[in-house]
C-alpha cells in the first residue's frame, strides 16, 4: 500500500519536474542568450560575422531581438527545430531578411509565445537584426489557421510591403501538444 | 454467532489483500480518462474553431473558394493561367531510348498569354527536334546560336507571331517559352530527344521525369544591380554562385492544389530489346503491359493503367533480361552524313581474378536540409540504417549530417564495432529535415583529411541533389578527391540526378537512385556489392595499331573506375579512311590494366570487337554529338580549357547535329501574325508539382507547443490520488486489526 502511495508521489513529482522545467529552461535560456545576443552585435560592428553560441554544444544562435507590443524582450534563435524553441521563438529557414520580404518566426505558445494573445490590430511589433538596427511592424492581420488545409507561401518575393508572422499553437489553453490549429499574427513594417 | 463473524472476517481480509491491486487499476484508469478526456475536449474545440474563424491570411496560400468549400476540408486550390497537359511515347530499341513528348499549353484567360515552363528531362538526353502545332500546322523548329535564337523569338513575340523556343540551363533543365497564345485556345509543342538506356547489373532502368524538387542556391544575393532581373519566371533570386537562380526555380504547387484539369501526362512505351524480356515493373506508377510477337521478337507496350496521372513524379520503368540471355556486349551503328558512328556496349565478365579486398573507411553523408523534408528523410534515414548494419567489424566508419551547416558524429573515422554502430544508429534515427543545402562543406568534411593507412576510404552520399551551383560542387570533388571514391545515392521522387550522376563520375563511384522506401533494400545491396568487389581501372578503346593515331573519337572519358556490374558504354566516330581501302578499324579491343589492387603494363583484361558483325540503329549520330558537348562542358567546369574555345566547339558540334546545349537553342516562329498591336501580352510562369512525398517552398507550420502543461496537470493528478490513498489508509486501519486475530 504505502509502496503505491510512495509511487504515485514520486511519479507527481518526477512530472511537475519535467513540467516546470521546460518553463524555467525556457526562460533561463533568454538569459544565456541575451548575452550571446549582445557578442552578436558587437562582433558585427567589427565585421566579423560569425554566428555567436549562446553555449558550446548549441546546435542553434541568435539571429535578431524581437519585441512585442509592450511586453518583454526576446532573443529569436535561428530555425524552428524543436530543439531550438525550447530556448526562445525560432526564425525560420528559407524566408526573407528583416529589411525586405518575408520573415517567419515561431514560438512555444505556452512560454515565450503566450504573449501573442494580448497582441491586437495596431500593436507595433520591433526586431533589432544582426547590425544592431531596428524595424517596426505594425500588426495587419491576426487569423487561426488549420495547418491540414494551409501552408506558408515562402515565396512572396515580390510583397509591396515587407512582412513578418509570427505563428504559435492555438488554443493557447490547450494541453494536448501536436494539435493543427495555429494562431497567426501578420504585421507589416510601417 | 462467532462463525458468523469469523465468516465476514474472512471476506474483510479478502478485501484487504486485493485492495492495493485495485486501489492501483484506478489509479492508472483514472490518469488514462483524465489525459485522453482532456485531449478530447480540446480536440473537439480546435474542431470547432476551424468551422467558424478559420481564414487565410494574406501570405497563406489563398483560396478562391468559399470557405464552405474549407469548413469541408477540401485542399485549396490553384488556378493556373495556363493548363498544362503532356504526352509521352518512348521508344526502347536495343541500347537507344528514343521519346516524344507533346506539351499542350492551353490558355485559359481571356488575354493573349506568354507561357514559360521550366521542365526537366533525363541528364544524358540528346534533345534535337522541337515542332510548334497550332490546330493542323506544324512548325518545325531551328537550332540557333543561343542569344541570336533569343533575338528571333523576342522580334517574333513582339510582333505578335506565335513562337517558341527551348532552351537548356542544366543537362537536366530546360525552359519552353511560348509567345502569343490567343485566349482560350492550345498551342502544343513537340520535342523528341533520345539518350542511351540505363543498364547495370543485369538490369535496365528507364527514368523519365516529370518535376524537380526545388533547388537551393547558395551564396549572397545579387541586388542593386544595374542589370533589370526578371524573376517573374521562378522564386529565386540569382545568388553570387547561381548567376541564373530565377531561371530553374519554378515555383512548385502540391498536387492536392493544384485544378485538376492541369498537370497530367498520359504515357506510353514500347520496348523492342532483341533479346527475352522479364519482369517488366514500374516502382512510380501502375501499369498495363501488352505483349506482341513481331517477326519473332517480342515487343511489350506499356501504358498507364489509369490512362493519366498527375505529374509529381518521375516514371520509372524497369526491366530484366531472361535469366542467360542478359547481353554482354553489343555494337550498333549508323551511317549518318556520309560518317560513320557505333555504339559500343561491353559488360566485363561479373567473376574476376585478383579478389583481395581492402578493409574499408566509410564515411556516409546524409542531406537533412528542407527539401528532403517528409517522405525523402525516412528514405534515406532507412538507407543508412542499412548501411551502418552492413559494416564489418574490420571496417572504420563515420556519419556526417548537413543542412546550412555540417556536423560529424565522430571528429576522425571510428571502427565500426557494435557500440560505435548502435551510437550511430541512435543519431540517424534522431535526424530530422530543415534548412539549407550547404554541399560543399560536408563535401569538404567527407573527403579532405588522410585516408586511415591501409584502408579503402567509400564516401556514400545520401542526397537528394537539389542544388543550383553543380558546376562549382564538381570542381570541389575533381580537387579534393585524392584517393577517396565517392557513391551518390538519390533520394526522392524527382531528385537531381544530373547531378549525382555526374558527382559519381567525377568522384570515380557509382550512382544509385532511390525512388521508393521499398526499394532501398534491393538497391542498397547492388551498391554493397559494388563497394565490396574489386573494380577495373586503366582502361582503354583501342584499334590495335598506332595508340598515337587511333582511326576513331570516342566519348565518354574512360579515366574512371568500372564497377562489379556496370558496363563499358562508347559511342564513336570513325575517322574517314583516305586513299586506302584497307579496313583498319574491323577490329576493336577493349582492355583494362588494373583490376582491383593488381596493375600491370600488359591488359589483365580484354575483349576484342568485330565491328563487321555491328547491327544498324538510328540515333547514334545523335548522340555521339550528345556524349562530345558533355565532355567538352565537363572540361569546361573543370577549369581546365579555355571558355571561348570550348563555346566554339560545342557550337559547331551542337548546329552540325541539331541539338539544343549550353549555347544553342531550338525557334519556332510561325509567319503569319495573331495578336492585334492593340492586345496586351500576359506573361505566366507555368509552375511544376510538388514531388510526391515532399514538402518544400511552401512550408509547413511548425510545431509550437510543448508538453509541459500536459506533464503538470497529470503530475498534480497524481499527487491528488496520492494524497487520497493515504487519507483512505487512514481510515482503514482499524480493518487491519480485524484480520490480525
Amino acid at each position: 500500500m504505502i509502496k503505491v502511495w510512495m509511487l504515485l508521489l514520486i511519479m507527481g513529482s518526477v512530472l511537475l519536474g519535467s513540467g516546470s522545467y521546460i518553463q524555467v529552461k525556457a526562460i533561463a535560456a533568454q538569459w544565456m542568450l541575451e548575452r550571446a545576443w549582445e557578442n552578436t552585435l558587437e562582433r558585427h560592428s567589427l565585421n566579423a560575422s560569425s554566428p555567436q553560441k549562446p553555449w558550446p554544444w548549441a546546435d542553434t544562435w541568435p539571429v535578431a531581438k524581437l519585441k512585442l507590443g509592450t511586453s518583454n524582450e526576446m532573443i529569436v534563435l535561428d530555425g524552428v527545430s524543436g530543439n531550438a524553441l525550447a530556448f526562445g521563438p525560432g526564425r525560420m529557414h528559407g524566408a526573407g531578411q528583416v529589411e525586405d520580404g518575408l520573415v517567419v518566426m515561431a514560438g512555444h505558445r505556452d512560454t515565450h509565445f503566450s504573449s501573442l494573445k494580448a497582441l491586437v490590430l495596431g500593436d507595433e511589433i520591433s526586431i533589432q537584426n544582426e547590425e544592431g538596427a531596428w524595424t517596426a511592424y505594425r500588426v495587419s492581420d491576426i487569423s487561426i489557421v488549420d495547418t491540414n488545409t494551409h501552408m506558408i507561401d515562402m515565396s512572396v518575393g515580390d510583397l509591396e510591403q515587407a512582412q513578418l508572422m509570427l505563428v504559435t499553437c492555438y488554443p493557447f489553453d490547450a494541453i494536448q501538444v501536436g494539435g493543427p490549429m495555429r494562431y497567426v499574427v501578420t504585421a507589416e513594417v510601417i | 454467532m462467532d462463525n458468523i463473524h469469523k465468516s465476514n472476517n474472512k471476506k474483510i481480509c479478502w478485501w484487504q489483500s486485493r485492495r492495493d491491486d485495485v486501489l492501483m487499476a484506478l489509479a492508472i484508469f483514472l490518469l488514462l480518462t483524465g489525459y485522453s478526456f482532456s485531449a478530447q475536449a480540446i480536440e473537439s474545440k480546435a474542431l470547432s474553431m476551424s468551422m467558424n474563424q478559420v481564414e487565410s491570411g494574406r501570405l497563406l496560400f489563398k483560396s478562391t473558394q468559399t470557405k464552405s468549400a474549407q469548413a469541408n476540408n477540401n485542399p485549396i486550390k490553384y488556378y493556373p493561367a495556363t493548363l498544362l497537359s503532356e504526352d509521352v511515347d518512348i521508344v526502347v530499341s536495343g541500347l537507344i531510348v528514343t521519346a516524344r513528348l507533346k506539351q499542350q499549353f492551353k490558355n485559359d484567360t481571356n488575354d493573349w498569354l506568354e507561357a514559360i515552363y521550366a521542365f526537366p528531362l533525363p541528364e544524358n538526353s540528346a534533345l534535337y527536334l522541337m515542332e510548334m502545332k497550332i490546330g493542323e500546322r506544324v512548325i518545325t523548329g531551328e537550332i540557333k546560336e543561343k542569344n541570336q535564337a533569343k533575338r528571333i523569338y523576342q522580334q517574333a513575340k513582339k510582333a505578335g507571331k506565335k513562337a517558341s523556343l527551348v532552351e537548356q540551363h542544366r543537362p537536366n533543365l530546360f525552359t519552353n517559352n511560348i509567345a502569343n497564345i490567343p485566349p482560350g485556345e492550345t498551342v502544343e509543342i513537340i520535342l523528341e530527344y533520345n539518350q542511351v538506356i540505363d543498364y547495370q547489373q543485369g538490369a535496365f532502368e528507364l527514368r523519365f521525369p516529370l518535376t524537380t524538387t526545388p533547388r537551393y542556391f547558395p551564396g549572397q544575393k545579387i541586388s542593386g544591380q544595374e542589370i533589370a532581373i526578371d524573376t517573374s519566371t521562378g522564386w529565386a533570386l540569382p545568388t553570387d554562385q547561381v548567376p541564373d537562380a530565377h531561371l530553374i526555380s519554378p515555383l512548385t504547387i502540391p498536387s492536392a492544389s493544384m485544378a485538376k484539369s492541369s498537370h497530367k501526362v498520359r504515357l506510353s512505351a514500347e520496348i523492342n530489346a532483341g533479346f527475352p524480356v522479364v519482369a517488366i515493373n514500374s516502382i512510380s506508377h501502375a501499369i498495363v503491359v501488352q505483349s506482341e510477337e513481331r517477326r519473332n521478337q517480342n515487343t511489350y507496350k506499356v501504358s498507364l493503367k489509369e490512362g493519366e496521372a498527375a505529374m509529381d513524379r518521375d516514371f520509372v520503368l524497369a526491366w530484366e533480361a531472361q535469366t542467360g540471355a542478359s547481353p554482354k556486349a553489343a555494337l550498333f551503328t549508323e551511317t549518318w552524313k556520309g560518317e560513320q558512328y557505333s555504339l559500343l556496349m561491353v559488360m566485363p565478365p561479373q567473376q574476376l581474378s585478383g579478389d583481395m579486398t581492402l578493409p574499408r573507411e566509410q564515411v556516409f553523408v546524409i542531406d537533412t536540409s528542407g527539401s528532403m523534408g517528409g517522405e525523402s528523410i525516412r528514405q534515406a534515414r532507412t538507407a543508412l540504417d542499412k548501411a551502418l548494419n552492413s559494416l564489418k567489424p574490420s571496417d572504420r566508419f563515420n556519419v556526417i549530417e548537413f543542412n546550412s551547416t555540417t556536423h560529424s558524429l565522430y571528429s576522425s573515422s571510428v571502427p565500426a564495432n557494435s557500440r560505435n554502430i548502435n551510437h550511430a544508429l541512435n543519431y540517424v534515427r534522431s535526424l530530422n529535415a530543415d534548412g539549407g543545402t550547404e554541399m560543399a562543406s560536408a563535401l569538404h568534411a567527407a573527403l579532405s583529411g588522410n585516408v586511415y593507412p591501409g584502408y579503402l576510404r567509400q564516401v556514400v552520399f545520401i542526397t537528394d541533389g537539389s542544388v543550383g551551383n553543380e558546376s562549382a560542387l564538381f570542381k570541389q570533388i575533381e580537387q579534393e578527391l585524392g584517393e577517396s571514391r565517392l557513391f551518390t545515392i538519390g533520394i526522392g521522387s524527382a531528385p537531381n540526378s544530373y547531378f549525382m550522376k555526374k558527382a559519381a563520375e567525377m568522384g570515380r563511384g557509382s550512382f544509385t537512385y532511390i525512388s521508393d522506401l521499398n526499394e532501398v533494400e534491393r538497391k542498397l545491396e547492388g551498391l554493397f556489392k559494388k563497394l565490396s568487389a574489386p573494380v577495373l581501372s586503366d582502361l582503354s578503346l583501342s584499334a590495335g595499331l598506332d595508340s598515337e593515331n587511333e582511326p576513331f573519337e570516342s566519348y565518354p572519358s574512360l579515366a574512371g573506375d568500372l564497377y562489379l556490374g556496370e558496363p563499358v558504354i562508347q559511342v564513336i566516330k570513325h575517322k574517314a579512311q583516305e586513299g586506302e581501302q584497307n579496313k583498319q578499324t574491323e577490329n576493336l579491343k577493349l582492355t583494362a590494366n588494373s583490376i582491383g589492387l593488381h596493375h600491370s603494363n600488359t591488359p589483365l583484361w580484354e575483349q576484342a570487337i568485330n565491328i563487321a558483325g555491328a547491327k544498324q540503329a538510328k540515333g547514334i549520330a545523335t548522340f555521339w554529338g550528345r556524349q562530345k558537348i558533355e565532355s567538352l562542358m565537363d572540361a569546361q567546369n573543370l577549369g581546365t580549357t579555355n571558355t571561348e574555345q570550348v563555346r566554339q566547339q560545342v557550337l559547331d558540334v551542337a548546329l552540325k547535329h541539331h541539338l539544343v546545349s549550353p549555347y544553342t537553342s531550338l525557334v519556332a516562329v510561325e509567319k503569319i501574325i495573331s495578336r492585334p498591336v492593340e492586345s496586351i501580352l500576359r506573361k505566366d510562369a507555368v509552375p511544376q508539382l510538388l514531388p510526391k512525398g515532399s514538402s518544400s517552398r511552401m512550408a509547413h507550420f511548425p510545431q509550437t507547443a510543448t508538453s509541459s502543461r500536459l506533464y503538470v496537470l497529470l503530475g498534480l493528478i497524481c499527487y491528488m490520488i496520492s494524497i487520497g490513498m493515504l487519507y483512505q489508509h487512514r481510515s482503514t486501519a482499524s480493518f487491519k486489526e480485524l484480520c490480525d486475530d
